[in-house]
């Protein structure tokens, strides 16, 4: 119901949304409060032998088994170094079922509104082909929000479980 | 159809089936009972047609209610003993009861399906009795003919009763037993109404339809009963109830409490006549329906029938009160979940309750996940132990009861799938002119519902295999002393967490022979495949796919697609079948099912340090090879790896490699993983030690594990780290992300919390491009010659400080220990007199240029084979005996006695001539034997085909030919060997016996019989040495048989041979 009541005033451009930040690579992200389930401490994952680079493996949690996906990956970042304060963000099951992506550091809900989020556009001119931010199909960026002590990039949940989603499929050619 | 209605029809379906699922049987029940038939039984089946027939008349199911009524009639007839229960009359009713069940199954259609036929029947049945006994007035019968719902609601029907039997029921059929049993459900029932109703009270401005529908249904209930027995006062009140709240709920009227009160008065009058049953049909209530009367009247005179059996009549009522219709659906929508949990209500099934399967299968995996909580919370404990066990305990006891229970709940006995055989032997015995006779235990025996779905085809086609294939016709039968009626039983029982359905015969059963003459006669197995099969194995070739020993096809079985099919549905359940049986005295086939789907049992492994699970029903056998096994017995094509599983040749997959590339492996990456694997196999059991820069010997002892995994026919070997054990598993599917990897068949979550995948054994022989056809068509044994072709036993020994000799086993005739105190000195000669005989010691040193024999107390003398004096070279030390690859390398180091060297163990080995040291320590012995070299023909090239598969021998034999002075060409086995005599000439063949691809028989039996130098001379030269075989070589067509290695004698015979060939 809760949701029912967000999606209705999203006419009203004053609404403030509330977004989890995380830290990928130094760089700071959000999603959206409602589309995540949990966050979950332990990143001790089960790898899954053939499947994509951005599938880290199987997860339990309590007595259920969750599929953890690198978000490092599928954007396109490095990874340099292993971070202890690891943790997971299990998304709700909005396109398919439940699954996790594993981030490097977690900090306190925040409240953005609407109009403070800029959307992010592509300049015809600047070709990244392996950045999967700027990949128009992907739309993984909502947009970019400032931020007292920075920026902050605005994820869309559902797009990211595409994407992975597509890139899975893409990958059939057994 | 609106929602309500649409509810309502489900409802009659289900009940329906559930009705009519027991009808059948109870019918052929009846039928056997024919004279004495049970008067609970007719009141059963009456009472079932009756609820099918009420109903139905509700929701205008016409076609129902006519055949249902029909039906009853002629039950009715049975009731009163008008009618016997004979099979004439029982087969109308079951071919009713069948015309139902089709129009319950397509309940839209109903009313258009032609029940003419059957209806006929039924009628002439009833008019045959009428006119038999007159008693019967005939207005029943056009009463009974005409159930237009429209007049049992009308105003006029109430007073007519058209639908009422008038048959007398006489004292002696009001059976007390069933009138308390009445007394008291009626009494839940009406006091359930009595509240309902005043809930209703409340409600007025805007009644609840659902309210009003069950109170009506539960009327309906009770007033059929009512009508059953006759009571007549109760049937008028119940109908006058129904009317009303009818009308209440069509909003033909508009509820006022008048309504309600004369309901709860009619209520307590139907109070009082419950409580003296059988005095309510004397009670006056004349006045209170005339009461009830006039105010049902009272709003509006319905001359429109409430439901009619025009739709369109029908869509048009409801279309008007539509939108208050959706209001109360909306507010009963918000019970959604209420709508899973139906609550039907016939007399005597009020403590039975109606849930939708899905509840069931969330009830199930909650069920999952508590056990798994569960194991891990046991796991907790045991580490930290104490106080918390005894809770610990009591979990553990209340989780595993709580899953066993929800198990329950979706279990069902397996009456349900045997209730249905009655009904077929029924036919088969009709059809096939047998007698048979149907036997069934265990129907109390229970299992999960979608098993049981699944069985029922498999079940069906093993129950008409028998009848048809199995028992024999009565005059055989009885001519083999058999009772003239054969049996059939179906018997079923838990054996542990499985059930086992046997379905036996004591027919003629299966003749192994047939099966043999069938198979061979369908190509699908070879007569030497048949030879090693036992009688059991025979059998089971039945479950073939297009397996029939049939000449011609039947409709009932021979179209040999039962019972390949049966096995594959058993086996999607996880079970298995099995076929045993005797000639003459029957068959048995076995049926081993698991009593649940999701739950299977597995082996975990672990690999790279994680956990797989692959399925029992997968796993044939678990082997480890220790040390050099490991490198010895797992050979490979170049292409792929394999292992000689006894007779079998089984291809071997290693599970790192499979998983480390995400695509499906090609040739390349085959032999890439081969070369990782088998290079310096040598150097697999030493240690290195960096400080020296030395290989040693390791003491560690290695392992390797790999289990035997089949699916369909083949068969292969998964090499992987570890065993863990075995486990019983929940399987979880895969994620929708990582559904499309097919090597996994799911993932589980085992008792120690880790996540396990699921291997799919079929998919992971895919991934690695396993060749099955290549290994299946190979002879087995020709395969592992060819593949042990180039690997020699040798003893390695060392006689001086430096220097590691080797020596081809064969020639090795045994190996000495003796005292260097024992040898005595001769001259220049050495001796060791052993049982009598002296044997002289040869000294290596003496005629090659290697060091001199350490002197140990305890020395060795290696005897050689074939020698004609008896001598023994000294050896300080034995090495060991390995069976390894060589390839003699004869450039290293020249020198006579030297055959060549080989680096064995990082170490330089000479390879011994062992004749030409003999010859060397004997010249004497080289006088005496004359080494028999091309004599007599010095300008003549004598050229000679050697066959020889062994390389080691092939160089040997072949030094010994070249040495004479012949000319010789080798093969490395019969077919190459066959290729070369097509595209060369020769003069002699010396060929071994035992080799690959085609054998020493083969060879020189192609060569006879063929127009290629047939005539050609061959000497056989093996190491085997029975007179069969060497008979068996003669009559193939050799012209000698020698011995391996006896140089003198091999080369006397080829010279021995030529010399015959030349003169002729």
């Amino acid at each position: 119901m809760a949701k029912n009541l967000l999606l209705e005033s999203n006419k009203d451009s004053n609404l403030t949304k509330q977004y989890i930040p995380f830290w990928i690579e130094n760089k700071r992200f959000g999603i959206h409060i409602l589309d995540i389930k949990e966050i979950y401490s332990d990143v001790s994952v089960t790898p899954i032998y053939h499947s994509n680079e951005d599938i880290r493996g199987y997860i339990n949690i309590r007595g259920e088994i969750y599929l953890v996906a690198d978000l490092r990956k599928l954007l396109g970042l490095q990874n340099n170094y292993i971070n202890v304060e690891e943790k997971l963000v299990i998304f709700k099951d909005l396109l398919v079922e439940s699954f996790g992506i594993v981030i490097d550091k977690i900090a306190d809900v925040i409240s953005i509104e609407d109009k403070n989020i800029e959307k992010f556009f592509t300049n015809e001119e600047v070709v990244v082909e392996e950045n999967y931010l700027l990949k128009d199909e992907y739309k993984i960026v909502e947009g970019i929000s400032k931020l007292e002590n920075g920026l902050i990039i605005i994820l869309n949940s559902v797009n990211i479980m595409q994407s992975i989603l597509s890139k899975s499929k893409a990958n059939q050619t057994q | 159809m609106s929602d309500f209605e649409q509810d309502m029809t489900n409802d009659f379906v289900e009940e329906a089936n559930e009705l009519l699922a027991s009808i059948e049987e109870d019918f052929l029940i009846l039928e056997k009972q024919k004279d004495n038939p049970d008067i609970e039984l007719i009141n059963k089946l009456f009472r079932a047609v009756h609820t099918i027939k009420g109903t139905s008349g509700f929701l205008g199911l016409k076609n129902i209610g006519k055949v249902s009524h029909i039906m009853e009639t002629v039950m009715s007839k049975i009731r009163d003993g008008k009618l016997k229960p004979e099979s004439n009359y029982i087969d109308a009713l079951v071919s009713g009861a069948d015309l139902l069940k089709k129009m319950t199954a397509k309940i839209l259609e109903s009313n258009d399906t032609n029940i003419e036929p059957v209806y006929e029947r039924l009628n002439l049945i009833i008019n045959e009795i009428e006119n038999a006994t007159p008693s019967i007035s005939n207005t029943e019968l056009q009463d009974n003919q005409s159930n237009n719902i429209d007049e049992r609601n009308s105003k006029d029907s109430i007073n007519d009763n058209p639908n009422i039997d008038n048959i007398e029921i006489k004292d002696q059929n009001f059976d007390n037993k069933l009138a308390n049993e009445f007394v008291l459900d009626a009494k839940k029932i009406i006091s359930a109404v009595e509240k309902d109703i005043k809930t209703l009270k409340t409600q007025l401005s805007n009644p609840s339809i659902s309210l009003i529908n069950k109170v009506y249904r539960a009327i309906d209930t009770f007033k059929s009963t009512s009508e059953l027995l006759n009571l007549q006062n109760l049937l008028k009140t119940t109908e006058l109830i129904n009317i009303l709240l009818l009308q209440i709920r069509n909003h033909q009227i508009i509820p006022e409490e008048q309504h309600i009160e004369i309901i709860l008065q009619a209520i307590d009058k139907i109070n009082t006549m419950l409580d003296d049953i059988s005095f309510s049909n004397d009670m006056d209530l004349n006045e209170f329906i005339n009461d009830f009367t006039k105010i049902i009247n009272n709003k509006k005179a319905y001359n429109k029938p409430i439901i009619q059996n025009d739709k369109a009549l029908q869509k048009k009522d409801f279309v008007q009160t539509e939108d208050i219709i959706e209001n109360n659906i909306n507010a009963v929508n918000l019970n959604a979940e209420n709508k899973d949990i139906l609550i039907i209500k016939p007399p005597e099934a009020s403590n039975t309750i109606r849930i939708h399967i899905n509840v069931l299968d969330k009830l199930m995996r909650l069920a999952g996940e508590l056990v798994l909580v569960r194991n891990q919370q046991i796991i907790n404990i045991h580490q930290s132990g104490g106080i918390n066990r005894g809770i610990i305990q009591k979990l553990d006891k209340v989780t595993t009861e709580l899953q066993e229970t929800i198990i329950q709940t979706r279990l069902q006995p397996i009456a349900s799938l045997f209730g249905k055989f009655p009904r077929v032997i029924r036919e088969l015995n009709r059809k096939l002119n047998k007698e048979i006779v149907l036997k069934l235990s265990g129907s109390e025996v229970e299992m999960d519902k979608t098993i049981l779905e699944l069985l029922a085809g498999p079940l069906t086609h093993l129950v008409r295999n028998a009848g048809d294939h199995g028992i024999e016709t009565t005059e055989e039968r009885i001519r083999f002393g058999k009772p003239a009626r054969g049996k059939i039983e179906l018997n079923a029982y838990h054996e542990g967490s499985f059930v086992i359905i046997e379905v036996s015969d004591d027919g003629k059963g299966i003749n192994p022979e047939l099966i043999k003459k069938s198979a061979l006669r369908l190509g699908m197995k070879t007569e030497t495949e048949m030879l090693k099969m036992n009688d059991t194995e025979v059998l089971n070739l039945v479950l073939l796919p297009g397996f029939t020993t049939a000449k011609e096809i039947s409709d009932i079985s021979g179209r040999g697609v039962g019972m390949d099919v049966v096995k594959e549905s058993i086996e999607k359940v996880n079970g298995t079948i099995e076929i045993q049986s005797k000639i003459g005295t029957g068959t048995c086939v076995h049926l081993k099912v698991p009593l649940t789907l999701a739950i299977i049992q597995c082996l975990i492994i672990t690999n790279g340090g994680n956990y797989y699970a692959i399925p029992q029903i997968n796993l044939e056998e678990l082997i480890t090879l220790y040390d050099d096994d490991i490198d010895n017995h797992i050979e490979n094509t170049g292409e792929q790896e394999v292992f000689m599983l006894r007779d079998t040749l089984l291809p071997i997959i290693r599970l790192t490699e499979n998983l480390q590339h995400p695509k499906k492996l090609t040739k390349k990456n085959k032999r890439e993983i081969i070369e990782k694997y088998n290079q310096d196999n040598r150097f697999h059991d030493l240690d290195y030690s960096p400080d020296n820069n030395v290989y040693s010997s390791s003491n560690l002892s290695r392992e390797l594990h790999f289990a035997v995994l089949k699916f369909g026919n083949h068969k292969y070997g998964l090499i992987f780290d570890q065993i863990i054990g075995t486990e019983e598993i929940v399987v979880k599917p895969m994620h929708t992300i990582v559904k499309n990897l097919k090597i996994y068949s799911g993932a589980t979550i085992m008792g120690n919390g880790k996540v396990a995948l699921i291997l799919d054994v079929e998919n992971i022989a895919h991934h690695s491009s396993i060749d099955f056809n290549a290994s299946d068509t190979y002879s087995a044994k020709n395969k592992a010659k060819y593949i042990n072709e180039e690997k020699e036993s040798i003893l390695l020994f060392k006689a001086g400080k430096e220097e590691q000799f080797a020596l081809a086993l064969p020639l090795v005739k045994r190996v000495d220990q003796i005292k260097r105190s024992e040898i005595q000195k001769v001259g220049n000669e050495e001796f060791y007199i052993k049982d009598n005989i002296s044997i002289k010691i040869i000294r290596l040193n003496s005629y090659i240029n290697v060091s001199v024999c350490e002197e140990n107390d305890a020395m060795f003398l290696v005897l050689p084979k074939f020698t004609s004096n008896p001598c023994g070279i000294l050896v300080s030390k034995i090495i060991d005996i390995k069976n390894i690859h060589i390839t003699i390398n004869t450039t290293t180091y020249v020198a006579n006695g030297v055959m060549g060297t080989d680096i064995i163990e990082n170490k330089l080995t000479l390879f011994l001539d062992l004749f030409k040291i003999i010859e060397l320590s004997d010249p004497a012995y080289v006088a005496n034997n004359e080494i028999i070299t091309k004599t007599g023909m010095p300008n003549i090239e004598i050229k000679i085909l050697l066959a020889e598969d062994s390389s080691y021998m092939r160089q040997l034999i072949k030094s010994y030919l070249t040495e004479a002075g012949y000319v010789v060409v080798t093969a490395e086995d019969g077919k190459v060997a066959f290729e070369k005599l097509c595209e060369q000439k020769f003069d002699l063949i010396v060929s071994d016996l035992e080799m690959p691809n085609m054998n020493g028989f083969e060879f020189i039996s192609n060569v006879r019989k063929g127009n290629i130098q047939s005539e050609i001379p061959a000497i056989a030269n093996s190491s085997l040495n029975s007179p069969e075989i060497i008979n068996r070589a003669l009559s193939c067509g050799f012209n000698k048989y020698i011995v391996k290695i006896q140089k003198e004698k091999l080369l006397s015979t080829v010279s021995a041979v030529i010399q015959e060939s030349l003169n002729n």
